[in-house]
């Protein structure tokens, strides 16, 4: 299993295949993991026999879009906050709804940013350079390698 | 007719400041280091797409926030749509400004970026604890001009702020 500092939560084929293409554009060779809902994602954290096990670390930013089926964004976020030491998983929420009480929940459940998805690959490819410069350069991440969620 | 007239102009100005407003970036610094502060400040000087207002203590920084004392004019203390947040500070430290915040309904949505000498595990651990946003040491280059702007952009052009409420909200 190889260790993905990021993982990126989206349902979307187009969104997707945009994300991609737009991180090999921004130049980010980081390896990716990839989840398509909010179930996706906490098995990702949970499954015993796949994504995280003692000697794979989990990963240091979660791009996480907020509509999707089965299990939507806010909902994987409260999820994720109540699983330590998630509760300290930098997430970035990213979506195409600017909806002003969008934003504000979601800074009130604790995301640590909250990015407008872009259409354009051009676009696309800034932001994802100006995310992984701002998360992987500038900030300090929090310390979680190799632990388990204390899960309930 | 005149008294229309003058009113319309009134809402028209209002409307005006309040697009102005957001097309403004405030910040709020709570550090005690008159030379951090030096550098924050003249890396982002003659910005007109973005205020910073200092405070040099917890205790001054939760008064600001509440627009007690001397920070009653909301004019020249805007509440701040990002908050810069030193640890080691008098009277009430980083920590304890962090967890008031979180506290508070109102202000529980603003984003802290912690800016501070330590890179201490246990220190880090801690703030994130806190839910604060994001935890920066300084160092020459996030003390840097262009680090200081880089950093501001991220905040200012990637990554959006939510609106806080002027007036506590009656509950």
């Amino acid at each position: 299993m190889v260790y993905a500092p990021i993982l990126v939560a989206e349902d979307d084929e187009n969104d997707l295949l945009l994300l991609q293409c737009a991180f090999k554009r921004a130049g980010v060779k980081l390896p990716l993991a990839f989840a398509r809902n909010g179930e996706d994602v906490v098995e990702f954290f949970t499954s015993r026999n796949a994504h995280l096990n003692e000697s794979v670390p989990i990963p240091r930013l979660l791009l996480l879009d907020l509509k999707m089926p089965k299990m939507g964004g806010f909902d994987t976020l409260l999820w994720i906050r109540k699983h330590p030491p998630l509760n300290r998983l930098v997430v970035v929420v990213m979506t195409s709804s600017s909806q002003y009480s969008d934003i504000r929940k979601a800074y009130d459940m604790h995301a640590n940013s909250f990015v407008m998805k872009p259409s354009g690959i051009d676009e696309m490819a800034a932001l994802l350079k100006s995310i992984h410069n701002y998360w992987f350069v500038w900030n300090e991440s929090p310390d979680h390698f190799g632990r388990r969620p204390e899960l309930l | 007719m005149d008294e229309l007239g003058s009113l319309a102009l009134a809402g028209v100005r209002r409307l005006f400041a309040e697009v102005l407003s957001n097309c403004i970036m405030n910040i709020l610094l709570a550090e005690d280091n008159d030379n951090d502060i030096f550098l924050l400040q003249s890396a982002l000087r003659g910005r007109k797409d973005l205020s910073l207002n200092i405070v040099k203590d917890g205790e001054e920084a939760i008064r600001y926030l509440q627009g007690e004392a001397e920070y009653t004019d909301r004019a020249a203390f805007p509440l701040p749509s990002l908050l810069f947040l030193d640890i080691k500070m008098p009277r009430k430290n980083g920590f304890e400004v962090m967890e008031w915040i979180r506290s508070q309904p109102r202000f529980n949505p603003l984003p802290i970026i912690i800016l501070t000498s330590s890179q201490m595990k246990e220190d880090i651990e801690k703030a994130y604890g806190f839910h604060v946003n994001s935890y920066l040491s300084k160092s020459s280059f996030t003390l840097h001009p262009e680090g200081i702007r880089e950093i501001v952009a991220y905040w200012q052009d990637c990554s959006k702020a939510p609106h806080l409420e002027t007036q506590p909200s009656e509950t």
